[in-house]
């Protein structure tokens, strides 16, 4: 239905810089499908489907709307996209318009209906997404939540092949969320094919058929809710679905500040709300750092988080050797023990350049 | 509205609070040194003074002004030609002629430069009607009247066809020259009515402020300048003067309390409106000078409205040119002082294109309005989020159904309160027009001012009509806003 190739789109700024925000974004959506895109903030995703419409038009590439160019020139861009649905995440509806109105005005005026054909199917459309009491109200009366139900509702009157959503909950209150995404749950269920930018996680991976990971201007992992969410093959993607948070230190010798890096990983157990794990990490670090470590400079220090797991862990990493510090002869044979105190389990690894301790704490 | 009205009446009762004071006496024309001195701009005798610096000056744009504000305390002499207002007017007003000055002046009719052949003609027809003493007897019934004021125009037999001759009076006084109805009348127009019948021609006569009506003989929109017009040196470099028809002299009339006769309010209001409106019908002026500001507000608000949208569209424009264009345009139109505009309009803009001085005040007005309610658009636009043009190109509008479906509707909306404030604003500027010989409701006041020397009552009655016009045209633009 819709066939992505090679798009590209950057900003100028004013001072000339160039900055690239789509660098070569690839796809082939299929009818029917409803499709998740996720990803870190400013990596594209809205970019991307701004893009597919037209709003943000690309900079190169090609988009193929049943097989043909809709960036051709003299492509009927208007017909196209009363094709293509978009919601908005700031809802967008017509203020000086009633709820009604706003539902009627494309049918009206761009379907060529009679005023009394779009107020029926209007109604039909508000009820389905559980405004029909609203039909009379101005947009300044209506929650965020109901805003949007409208904002699809006006959507589906024009009856399109495919809707996109631009993180439709994101302006929303925690309470509003839910109305919002069981109306698009119910979309996807009668096989609307949607497009989806969302932070939404549990709905991406519950709802869609398939879901793209968007990072650094590309898709950058494609696949089943499956695939992307339980089996990630690239670790940026295991990164962000797992909420991995991270924190690294070049420790390149006995001048480094290793009290700077202390209150650093301090902040970043508060941040993340595993204040209780400051003083174990600070105590790993140090057994470590008197003992074994100070004879292997530079290695590096990693302290991660990850919120899907509630997993937090500190790694010493050092290159090019083959078997674990904690195993070198003159390893003080208490020292395991002092650590075991102070963690839940340490895992000793090689990696593909060297070796890892981590600590769970 | 009723309580509104009730004050400003009030207000105006106490500014029309007489107070007794003692009367100035002049011995001679020495004795003005150190006193407020008024006269009349554009005449003779802001020349003699105006390099004075020993007296206060001050200077009016009409002679029943300076007559107003001596009446009123604020000068203490007003210089005008001894004839210019007669005994019975002085009386009621409460004034007197003190002292005659020493020297005379010779009156004349002004012509343009290049208008040498009639200048020959009208200075032959003077002397001969003074050879023949008819113009002694002419200027004998107009002056020598008790009641100049109510003397009228003799029958010149029937109205000659042919391109008329038009003559432009800079100054509005009994008996010289001044306004019954629409005609002319006085011992000038008698004249040039004369002359202008004795070589087949009828006569527009029209009565302007001085300035306009020396801007109009200069750009040829009339052959004559009347209104007991000075011969200077000065003068003679820029226009041509015709024989002289009448020498004035200067009279200097202070007020004098003691010759006010006590009426009662009652009766000075009864006398007012006798005077100001029911008298030769001038509530004429006053309905026909309504119908002038009504037409040249609403045609101006359509016409600038129209054109406000075209400047707005250029000024949003992605096209550089066009925008820039729209810009200097606007910063033009907001640098020009709007009477200075009208003028430029009237006397050098469009002074050959041959239109009606009121198409002239609709277009300046227009030209204006405009300027204002581009940038007025502009901000009510640009006031209506980006994401309402961006949900109606999604929904699959064009840009242009877009902003008229969508955008327009909200800034339409937006914009209501500050346009309403600057039509009514355009409706109120409309008093300038007078200086384009368009005779409005404000220049309507002046004519029946001039005529009467009551300036309370015309003011008040104006006043009154334009906070009408304004609430009317309020309510109105509210009415549009809600269909």
């Amino acid at each position: 239905m819709i066939t992505v190739k090679h798009l590209t789109k950057q900003y100028i700024d004013p001072d000339g810089s160039v900055f690239q925000v789509l660098k070569d974004v690839n796809c082939e959506i299929e009818r029917g499908e409803v499709i998740s895109i996720i990803g870190p903030s400013g990596t594209g995703k809205s970019t991307f489907l701004r893009a597919l419409n037209l709003l943000d038009p690309p900079t190169s590439g090609e988009i193929l709307w049943n097989g043909e160019n809709i960036l051709a020139k003299g492509y009927p861009l208007n017909k196209f996209r009363q094709k293509m649905g978009m919601v908005f995440q700031s809802f967008n509806l017509f203020e000086h318009l009633s709820i009604l109105d706003n539902v009627t005005l494309g049918p009206m005026k761009l379907l060529g209906l009679s005023r009394s054909q779009a107020e029926e199917e209007a109604m039909t459309m508000l009820r389905k997404v559980g405004m029909g009491e609203k039909a009379a109200s101005m947009p300044g009366d209506l929650s965020g939540g109901q805003k949007q139900r409208v904002a699809i509702a006006r959507s589906l009157a024009m009856h399109p092949d495919a809707i996109l959503f631009d993180e439709p909950t994101s302006a929303l209150d925690p309470t509003m969320v839910g109305e919002v995404l069981s109306v698009m749950r119910q979309l996807a269920s009668e096989g609307m094919t949607m497009l989806i930018v969302t932070h939404e996680m549990k709905f991406a991976r519950n709802v869609s058929t398939r879901v793209f990971f968007m990072n650094e201007g590309i898709i950058y992992e494609d696949g089943t809710p499956e695939q992307i969410f339980e089996h990630p093959v690239h670790s940026a993607t295991k990164a962000f679905v797992q909420r991995i948070h991270k924190l690294v230190f070049e420790v390149d010798g006995a001048d480094f500040d290793m009290l700077d890096a202390k209150s650093q990983m301090g902040r970043f157990c508060i941040k993340y709300n595993v204040a209780s794990k400051v003083e174990a990490a600070n105590r790993i670090v140090d057994l470590m750092g008197q003992s074994v470590m100070s004879r292997l400079y530079p290695y590096t220090l990693r302290l991660t988080h990850s919120e899907q797991t509630e997993v937090t862990a500190l790694d010493f990493m050092k290159e090019n050797i083959q078997d674990s510090p904690l195993r070198m002869p003159q390893t003080d044979s208490t020292l395991l023990d002092k650590l075991r105190e102070h963690c839940q389990e340490i895992v000793e690894e090689p990696t593909t350049r060297g070796f890892r301790v981590k600590f769970i704490l | 509205m009723k309580k509104i009205l009730l004050l400003l009446f009030v207000a105006c009762m106490v500014a029309c609070g007489h107070k007794a004071e003692p009367t100035v006496t002049l011995e001679s024309e020495a004795d003005i040194a150190g006193k407020r001195v008024g006269y009349t701009s554009g005449t003779i005798y802001e020349l003699m003074f105006s390099p004075r610096t020993d007296i206060e000056k001050f200077s009016f744009n009409m002679q029943s002004d300076a007559i107003e504000a001596l009446v009123k305390g604020q000068v203490d002499v007003v210089l005008d030609d001894d004839c210019n207002i007669p005994k019975d007017e002085q009386r009621r007003l409460g004034v007197r002629l003190v002292l005659h000055g020493e020297k005379s002046f010779e009156c004349a009719f002004a012509m343009h430069k290049d208008s040498k052949a009639l200048c020959e003609g009208l200075s032959l027809f003077i002397d001969s009607l003074r050879s023949t003493g008819e113009l002694q007897s002419i200027y004998n019934r107009w002056f020598e009247s008790d009641v100049p004021g109510e003397v009228r125009m003799p029958d010149f037999g029937p109205k000659p066809q042919g391109e008329p001759l038009r003559a432009a009076m800079g100054t509005t006084m009994p008996p010289v020259s001044f306004p019954v109805g629409s005609e002319g009348c006085g011992f000038e127009p008698e004249i040039l009515t004369r002359y202008a019948y004795s070589v087949g021609r009828p006569i527009e006569i029209q009565f302007l402020p001085t300035g306009s009506a020396i801007a109009a003989l200069q750009s040829k929109k009339v052959d004559f300048l009347g209104g007991a017009i000075f011969i200077t040196e000065e003068r003679q470099k820029t226009m041509l003067f015709s024989a002289s028809h009448f020498s004035a002299h200067p009279g200097y009339f202070v007020k004098d309390a003691s010759m006010q006769a006590n009426v009662s309010f009652g009766d000075r209001m009864k006398n007012a409106v006798k005077n100001n409106l029911v008298v030769e019908d001038r509530w004429r002026y006053i309905t026909d000078g309504l119908w002038e500001t009504v037409k040249i507000s609403v045609f101006a608000i359509l016409l600038g409205t129209v054109f406000g949208c075209g400047i707005c569209w250029m000024r949003m424009s992605r096209r550089k040119w066009l925008s820039v264009t729209a810009k200097v345009y606007i910063d033009l139109m907001r640098g020009i002082p709007m009477l200075v505009l009208l003028m430029i309009m009237f006397y050098v803009v469009l002074a050959k294109v041959g239109v009606g001085a009121t198409t002239v005040a609709v277009v300046a007005f227009a030209l204006n309005f405009a300027a204002y309610v581009s940038e007025m658009f502009r901000t009510a636009i640009g006031a209506v989020g980006k994401g309402q043009t961006e949900a109606g190109l999604a929904l699959g509008f064009t840009r242009w159904q877009t902003f008229i479906h969508i955008v327009a509707p909200q800034a339409l909306r937006n914009v209501m309160p500050v346009y309403k404030g600057e039509a009514i604003s355009l409706v109120k500027n409309t008093s300038i027009v007078g200086y384009i010989a368009i005779q409005d409701l404000t220049r309507a006041s002046d004519m029946i001012r001039t005529r009467t020397f009551d300036a309370f009552f015309p003011l008040l009655l104006v006043t009154i009509i334009y906070f009408i016009i304004a609430w009317v045209l309020g309510k109105l633009l509210d009415l549009a806003i809600k269909k």
